[in-house]
């Protein structure tokens, strides 16, 4: 397939996301500045994400990309800004109400943080804990319906093979993979993806692109991925938003983000 | 030839640099020179007298000749007596980590539900620590009687002190991926601290708890000499006695019960770890 066809394909999916009503993600004016540091790590940064739609966010190592998405999930507080997950403002809220929205958006990590001495299965089940409770769960014990919804989510990603196997034997693309089943089973309207590919090899690499790809286009989930590779970016995402120094460079569909415009986020940043 | 001008955000200058790696020298001997001060103070305050044990090697060598051979008279009575000191240790350790653990939670910085409880958990297994097991024998024995009870009680709370701050330590430096994973799947905390916390450092407090037992079980050896039970109280008595056949039987016994407890949890820690 030609690259002018990709990206006129790409365009379109764009195009199409943009119709299909409010955002799944929405994140408004969000600056991040940590104690004594001189300058903010975020500034003013505002991006939107539809169902079915995989945006990427591009830029060099320390731009703010991985602060972006953890205040996003409020793995960290921001300073100023607001991050809405289906109608609701993450960082206006706590306790159970945080933790009940959170459930809304699966994350996704650079090394899957799988539980290394449970099965795959058992981690993959553990993405629903946030709608089981009891004592029972509150030992360890995991329900049947959730381990059966395990499976079905490790179907979905082809990973029923390793279902019985510990998680510290699974090869890096293995582990990502029930990574992002155990995000499938939340049951969750978007996925946050911190550099999910950036320790696997490039066949790996791929076939997580791919499956990220096809849940935004085949779940309707709305994809947010942080990547380091701009030539996966192009192949697979509808819109690539390009960070630099802490600020929004550009937000266009793939199909429009020309060589030059990349290759500025990775300019030296005193040159 | 042109010459490209460093930017001035390149680094500290080389005398900068050079400056500070003097200055860190200086430090490096200042502190070795402390070290050395305390250990030659340490030697005087202990009056360090190796000449004496020369001489009186004649005296432990005395000992060593009326303790042989060793009598087995009363072995039954030591058996039951080691099996004593082991329910003391064994007893003691599980009282011990039933408590520690809750105290190890509060008490480590990453899983502490607030700032209060982290210092009162701390507060409280620092104490628990820092008394000396024989002292809380002492303690346990003018409040409960002679016997093992006071022993097993003297075990737990010392134990709780270090098993609580190994414990706490552990959680402190355990990989948080699979935690903030967890969390940010909409997971209550107690669930995030077993589906998460417990399956990753699981093996490192067996490990933790069944060298505790070791400890415990040579610990409980000497709790016997304030009267808190086990073969320690028999060994005390045959000294005082000056029934050095006895001591020596006594011993063996000892001996052997702390190796095998030794061999079993060494082996239960290679397969757990």
């Amino acid at each position: 397939m030609s690259t002018g066809a990709t990206r006129a394909r790409s365009h379109d999916r764009a195009s199409n996301a943009a119709q299909r009503g409010d955002p799944v993600v929405e994140i408004r004016g969000l600056s991040k500045r940590f104690d004594g540091a001189s300058g903010p790590v975020l500034d003013d940064v505002t991006l939107s994400v539809w169902p079915g739609e995989l945006v990427v966010v591009l830029g060099a190592n320390g731009c703010g990309k991985s602060t972006m998405l953890r205040c996003a999930v409020r793995l960290l507080d921001p300073t100023s800004g607001s991050v809405t997950v289906a109608g609701s403002d993450l960082a206006a809220l706590s306790g159970n109400e945080l933790r009940e929205r959170r459930r809304q958006v699966a994350t996704i990590f650079q090394h899957g943080h799988l539980v290394a001495r449970r099965s795959a299965l058992a981690n993959v089940a553990c993405g629903g804990l946030g709608r089981v409770r009891g004592a029972r769960v509150a030992a360890g014990h995991l329900p049947v319906a959730e381990l059966q919804h395990g499976m079905e989510c490790l179907a979905r990603v082809r990973m029923t093979h390793v279902a019985a196997r510990r998680a510290d034997s699974l090869s890096g693309g293995e582990a990502q993979r029930v990574a992002i089943a155990r995000a499938l089973s939340q049951r969750p309207q978007a996925l946050m993806a911190d550099e999910p590919v950036a320790s696997l090899d490039p066949e790996a690499a791929q076939s997580v692109m791919e499956l990220l790809r096809d849940l935004a286009t085949s779940d309707g989930l709305g994809v947010l991925c942080v990547l380091h590779q701009p030539e996966l970016a192009l192949r697979f995402a509808d819109r690539i938003a390009g960070l630099h120094a802490g600020r929004i460079a550009f937000d266009l569909p793939a199909g429009l983000v020309g060589a030059e415009a990349i290759r500025a986020l990775y300019q030296d940043e005193r040159g | 030839m042109t010459v490209t001008q460093e930017p001035a955000t390149a680094g500290p200058p080389l005398a900068e640099l050079s400056a500070r790696h003097a200055r860190k020298r200086a430090l490096r001997l200042l502190g070795a020179l402390a070290v050395a001060a305390f250990v030659v103070q340490g030697l005087i305050v202990v009056d360090a007298r190796p000449q004496d044990l020369v001489t009186g090697v004649t005296g432990m060598a005395d000992i060593v000749a009326r303790s042989l051979p060793p009598s087995f008279a009363t072995f039954s009575d030591a058996m039951s007596a080691a099996l004593e000191t082991f329910d003391i240790a064994l007893i003691g350790t599980l009282a011990a980590l039933v408590l520690a653990l809750p105290f190890s939670i509060c008490a480590a910085e990453n899983l502490t539900p607030a700032r209060p409880v982290y210092v009162v958990a701390r507060s409280v297994i620092a104490v628990c620590r820092v008394v000396p097991d024989l002292v809380w024998a002492l303690l346990f024995v003018t409040a409960v009687g002679l016997g093992p009870f006071a022993g097993v009680l003297a075990v737990s709370v010392h134990s709780i002190g270090m098993l609580g701050r190994l414990f706490a330590e552990r959680f402190e430096d355990m990989d948080m991926g699979p935690v903030h994973a967890l969390t940010l799947t909409g997971a209550r905390r107690t669930q995030v601290f077993s589906h998460a916390a417990v399956p990753t450092v699981l093996p490192s407090l067996v490990g933790i708890a069944l060298y505790r037992l070791d400890e415990n079980v040579r610990s409980s050896l000497v709790l016997g000499f304030v009267g808190a039970g086990g073969i320690g109280f028999q060994i005390l008595t045959a000294i005082q006695l000056f029934d050095y056949p006895t001591v020596a039987m006594l011993l063996l016994v000892m001996f052997v019960l702390v190796m095998a407890v030794e061999r079993v949890s060494a082996a239960l820690r290679r397969r757990i770890l």
